[in-house]
């Protein structure tokens, strides 16, 4: 007990952000930021869209860690949300509850925002359960993925124990119509390996984009995932469009998540947009 | 005393007969849902030789049970299932909206809608007394558990082996799936479905009491194999 300081600073947070569309741009309506959750606007005044940057100023995420992030886009408003780096989450210590990240979105008539933050980075008996709640009003549409990299794979690092939960959950006028529930829990390292699973890739990431026009995109996107050089492959019904990208290590995942997600924003854009700068490798 | 009990003891075997038969004849594969024409994205992995013969076969269905459709299928029939048993539509019509959004591909969407579509108004049509069923499950399709567990729980069919019949059936038609595929000799098929015995009872105990959060897959490759089994060149299977 004594070699265990008495008090461990911990990240707990809560950040929100609410943007409206006025005079012809997105403009910033409301912020908030307690604790370790913080919030950057480097593109405020882009007519194309505002763009923000979440910060978890604690430098990662241990037990007993809590963030929230809660957003909304006003009517017509086109918001960009990214992260400042990747968020690391560390080791655990035993019997801990895990690291909790929230984030919550809502898309107003005809607003169209992005989540596209950097991957996570589960290190060696992390744990972290993560949930992202949208709620999107009548042509609203939304592109959002997520990247998870088990250890640090470009040393080489094999991670064997962890805990990863992701619950997606995105509702159109109230009705629920993607529900992603991703758990990887325990003997990770070994679960990994099995074909079924990750077969190996120590790095996946899933993209949706939701939208009226997303069954008319999926030929291109399917073209841009058979060129890769990792696993990636998507699939549309009705306003979805789901890919999933497996990957042997995190380079190769970040630098396959570039050129979709590049390639997704200038399709949707109808012109060439550059990343978030926050991207670049 | 002794008349009354031997009374008692008649009825609940005739009970018994009629709850197993039913159950039999809906998770039969004559019942016709059509469930021979999906694999579950099995093609596309055999296709890619991630599954080659008996034991990467086993493997695949194992971790299906265990880590995807097979987990996800349980917990959504045993939450059907007490639903239903206790006449809550509105938890029925949630169910079916989550039961739909759960799937990750165009096809494992098709694959359960459709059977859940055709294993209702199969069951509406032959067995009219159950008319309870067409009040609580909601017109639109619901995922194929939900219709077997909202089913299972009108005709007072015991939760467990409702359960236990649903993940035997599902292990049973990849199997045959696999044998076809592969392809394999069907006493190795059936080795794998003895094999998967366990893991079916295992994961029917667990979902009967687990909650609706604990709903999670980890099969991402299933995911990958089924977006890419969409434009698979030869293809003898819808998902």
């Amino acid at each position: 007990m004594k070699d265990e300081p008495a008090f461990l600073p911990r990240a707990q947070g809560r950040a929100e952000l609410e943007v409206k569309w006025q005079d012809g741009r997105t403009r910033l309506a409301h912020a908030l930021e307690e604790g370790a959750a913080k919030l950057r606007f480097p593109r405020a005044d882009d007519p194309a869209g505002f763009e923000a940057v979440w910060i978890n100023s604690a430098g990662g995420l241990t037990d007993g860690d809590r963030l929230t992030l809660r957003v909304k886009a006003g009517e017509k408003a086109r918001l960009l949300l990214t992260s400042q780096a990747a968020e690391k989450v560390y080791r655990a210590r035993h019997g801990m509850a895990a690291a909790r990240l929230d984030v919550r979105l809502d898309a107003a008539l005809g607003s169209h925002v992005e989540w596209l933050p950097q991957e996570t980075i589960l290190f060696e008996s992390g744990m972290l359960e993560r949930s992202f709640e949208v709620d999107l009003a009548p042509g609203a549409t939304l592109l959002a993925a997520e990247s998870v990299v088990l250890g640090r794979t470009a040393r080489g690092e094999v991670v064997e124990r962890g805990q990863f939960a992701d619950s997606w959950m995105i509702r159109r006028e109230g009705q629920p119509i993607w529900a992603d529930r991703l758990r990887l829990t325990g003997a990770i390292g070994a679960l990994g390996r099995r074909p079924a699973l990750l077969d190996g890739a120590r790095a996946f990431a899933s993209i949706l984009y939701v939208g009226a026009d997303a069954e008319s995109r999926q030929e291109a996107v399917r073209e841009w995932c058979e060129a890769l050089p990792i696993r990636a492959g998507c699939s549309a019904r009705g306003e979805l469009l789901a890919l999933r990208c497996l990957a042997a290590d995190g380079d190769q995942l970040r630098m396959a998540m570039s050129l979709l997600l590049s390639r997704f924003r200038s399709a949707l854009a109808g012109a060439t947009v550059p990343l978030p700068r926050l991207w670049s490798c | 005393m002794p008349r009354i009990i031997m009374v008692a003891t008649t009825m609940t075997t005739e009970a018994a007969a009629a709850w197993l038969y039913r159950l039999m004849a809906w998770l039969s594969p004559a019942y016709p849902v059509g469930a021979f024409s999906y694999s579950h994205g099995l093609e596309w992995a055999v296709e890619q030789r991630l599954v080659g013969d008996r034991s990467s076969l086993e493997d695949w269905l194992d971790d299906v049970l265990r880590h995807g459709g097979g987990r996800i299928d349980a917990i959504l029939c045993a939450h059907a299932y007490a639903a239903a048993a206790l006449g809550d539509r509105p938890t029925l019509v949630g169910l079916r909206d989550l039961g739909e959004a759960l799937a990750p591909t165009r096809e494992l969407a098709l694959e359960t809608l459709s059977q859940g579509e055709a294993f209702r108004t199969t069951t509406l049509a032959a067995w009219p007394d159950l008319e309870r069923l067409a009040e609580l499950l909601p017109d639109r399709l619901p995922a194929y558990p939900i219709a077997v567990g909202a089913a299972a729980a009108v005709a007072a069919i015991p939760m467990l082996p409702a359960l236990e019949a649903y993940l035997h059936a599902f292990v049973a038609n990849l199997t045959s799936a696999g044998v076809r595929l592969i392809p394999l000799g069907q006493t190795d098929g059936q080795r794998i479905v003895a094999n998967l015995e366990p893991v079916c009872v295992e994961m029917a105990e667990a979902a009967r009491l687990a909650p609706l959060d604990d709903l999670g897959t980890a099969t991402l490759m299933v995911d990958w194999c089924s977006m890419r089994h969409e434009t698979q060149y030869t293809r003898l299977f819808r998902s």
